[in-house]
């Protein structure tokens, strides 16, 4: 078995445990957007915040009119959407956020448009510093996706909720290689994931509406009377989560490939039935990342003793972690057929278990 | 219920007309036995008519294919409300009459609604900003026709809005059974980019596809577009059921009223029809597993998994009249390994 040394080509993500380290991390992120702002200039801030109103549009449609609303990580005030959604919509509007300055800046405003400053506070979403059964609609975009411990922020958003209260959320779903998003849940496992926390999905749609996020699911939920099943869904996130994973790209020396095999970039592509990798890291695989799209087939991923099949054709392109449930010291990964696409996998590579 | 029904093609307004009345006869059958039925169809109708409107601007020019008797409520929030110029077209003249009185009510011009099939819509080239239309487009007798009259209609960068049933039904009137993906891929070979789709509601009573598309500079492969509408078109189509005899199931396999189900990895279901088959139909549901359909000289995996449940019709042109169904396993959020298959095109 190779040791450590070999693992050339890897990541290994860090934990995320306190409100600085999650303002770290998300200051990066938020620095990248700023140089691309300068760029740009207005045209971009305009686009963002078009399709930010068309978002919330879309959100009431459900919830409707007189509502009591939470609006977690919900960034800068943006004057037209405070418009439809406080007056228009004649919301009583909070909102939390963990960057001081968009909530000090909120305080200031909201007065403006009626409500009172203290409807605006900082925080983290895995503590929701309000009393149970306090509101009809949490709303949230792109923000759940940062939560440290995701069942933690659902049970406080079910906790913070009325019975039959909804959930309106959007976040993006697969894998990334950011140090900000923790969790690579892909949209069955979201789906799912709000199921466990107690909510009952009534509708989604994926959508690539809200410019620079590519595609994301927007759900709509309602909360159940019921409490959660909350160990399947520390389950499921702790399958999904990156943190102290490590993630090691196909051109390391730990794969072995057989059949028909084409680098496309840091890709490689299984082509035909019977191309194979098999890959023997020095600590045990936690789950197989393919790029799906419209072109790829069926494989069959053996860990240990256990062997599942995976379709992995997709209407939209993007990275999914296939959790494998044995903690296999091989892993193989083998083509063999297609569905709607062709017989062929893209490889984007493992994540493997921490380290002891 | 016979195990056979025979597909005639729909190629005109009247054959339109025809099959639509009867499916009017079949909800009016319904509602009469559930009284609160239109009432929630009226207020999901309203809630979809909420989330096109989120895509519009203010004083937009909007199309509304095959409008119906909309209620004077979702009237007046698009005209008054939303201020958007309200045109619409319907092939029923009472309908198109019914919807004249209202416009002329608020000083609107009657010619706005007009009388037509989707094929041909009486409007100018780049009229329009935005098209909604709700279970209107399957109705076609030419659907790709009808998509590129859209293409014609609309703005650069005006939407489309739509609502399209999913899959497979033994209907005439829905003359076409294209799945989700291949409604996406419809709506790209004919020059539109999706920005949006939502695939089922909990909230209306029937699954269905709602999508949101732009009619951008994309180039548009009408031979393309033909050629997959025609293989999941059901014209001159016989469908056996699952109960037909070309069908032979494991031992043990439960017969449901549209569909029989078969269990396990390795079981096996045998199909030998008259002439080649064009399309399979099975449920997809979240119980469903995975499985292999070979004839011995080619073979397609599928995955009949799906967290919204409907009858899928499985491309199966260039198979053999010979084939078998054998379930290979499952995907790890199935509830099980099973196969409900409904019955065979050919």
């Amino acid at each position: 078995m190779p040791d450590e040394r070999d693992m050339d080509q890897s990541k290994t993500f860090g934990d995320i445990s306190s409100l600085d380290e999650l303002n770290r991390v998300n200051d990066a992120q938020k620095a990248t957007f700023a140089a691309l702002l300068a760029a740009e200039g207005d045209a971009l801030s305009e686009r963002r915040q078009s399709a930010y109103l068309i978002r919330w549009l879309e959100g009431l449609a459900h919830v409707g009119y007189d509502t009591t609303l939470l609006d977690i990580g919900g960034g800068w005030p943006v004057g037209r959407v405070w418009a439809t959604v406080i007056l228009a919509h004649r919301t009583n509007y909070h909102l939390l956020d963990i960057d001081g300055a968009i909530i000090a800046d909120a305080r200031r405003r909201l007065p403006e448009y009626g409500l009172p400053a203290g409807n605006a506070n900082i925080g983290i979403n895995t503590v929701l510093p309000y009393e149970a059964n306090m509101f009809d609609v949490v709303f949230s975009s792109h923000c759940l996706e940062h939560s440290p411990n995701l069942p933690q922020t659902l049970s406080e958003i079910f906790r913070v909720l009325k019975p039959n209260g909804k959930l309106v959320f959007a976040v993006p779903f697969g894998f990334d290689d950011s140090d900000e998003h923790l969790i690579c849940l892909d949209v069955d496992n979201w789906i799912a994931a709000t199921e466990m926390a107690g909510f009952d999905v009534l509708n989604y749609h994926l959508g690539k509406t809200y410019v620079m996020a590519g595609w994301d699911p927007f759900v709509l939920a309602q909360r159940k009377s019921e409490q959660p099943d909350t160990q399947a869904l520390r389950a499921l996130t702790s399958r999904y989560t990156k943190a102290g994973r490590t993630f090691v790209a196909p051109g390391s020396s730990l794969f072995q490939y057989s059949g028909n095999i084409v680098e496309s970039g840091s890709h490689r592509v299984l082509n035909g039935a019977g191309s194979a990798v098999i890959v023997t890291p020095p600590r045990p695989v936690d789950g197989v990342l393919f790029l799906r799209h419209n072109f790829s087939g069926v494989v069959e991923i053996t860990a240990g003793q256990q062997s599942q099949l995976c379709d992995l054709y997709s209407h939209i392109p993007y990275v999914q972690l296939v959790a494998t449930a044995d903690a296999a010291s091989e892993v193989k990964v083998r083509v063999i057929g297609r569905s709607r696409g062709s017989e062929q996998a893209v490889l984007h590579g493992v994540l493997l278990a921490p380290s002891a | 219920m016979t195990s056979r029904l025979q597909f005639t093609p729909v190629e005109s307004l009247e054959d339109l007309n025809r099959v639509n009345d009867a499916q009017k006869r079949a909800f009016r059958a319904l509602a009469d036995a559930d009284p609160g039925l239109i009432g929630r169809r009226v207020q999901a109708y309203a809630r979809r008519w909420e989330e096109a409107l989120a895509h519009v601007e203010p004083g937009s020019q909007l199309l509304d294919i095959g409008c119906g008797r909309i209620s004077q409520t979702i009237f007046d929030k698009i005209t008054i409300g939303h201020q958007l110029d309200y045109h619409c077209m319907d092939i029923d003249q009472t309908t198109v009459a019914g919807v004249r009185d209202k416009l002329q009510a608020i000083g609107y011009n009657a010619e706005n609604a007009m009388r037509s099939d989707n094929t041909v819509i009486p409007f100018p080239d780049g009229k329009f900003d935005f098209i909604f239309t709700s279970h209107c487009l399957e109705h076609s007798i030419d659907i790709v026709r009808t998509i590129l009259e859209c293409r014609r209609v609309l703005r650069s960068d005006g939407k489309l809005f739509l609502a399209v049933p999913l899959g497979f039904d033994d209907s005439a009137e829905h003359t076409l059974f294209l799945g989700p993906e291949e409604w996406l891929s419809l709506l790209s070979l004919c020059g539109f980019r999706v920005i949006s789709y939502t695939v089922g509601f909990k909230y209306v009573e029937v699954g269905d596809l709602v999508v949101v598309a732009v009619r951008d500079g994309s180039s548009v492969d009408e031979t393309g577009a033909q050629r997959l509408a025609s293989r999941f078109g059901k014209a001159d189509g016989t469908f056996a059921r699952a109960t037909d005899r070309v069908f032979t199931f494991p031992p043990g396999a439960i017969v449901n009223s549209n569909a029989t189900i078969m269990r396990g990895i390795g079981s096996v279901c045998q199909i030998s029809i008259e002439l080649p088959p064009r399309a399979l139909v099975i449920g997809r549901n979240d119980w469903a597993g995975m499985v292999l359909i070979e004839d011995g000289a080619s073979g397609l995996a599928l995955d009949a998994y799906s967290s919204v449940p409907y009858l899928c019709g499985v491309d199966l042109v260039g198979f053999a009249p010979n084939f078998r169904v054998k379930i290979i396993g499952c995907n790890t959020m199935a509830c099980d390994q099973q196969i409900a298959i409904a019955g065979i095109l050919f």
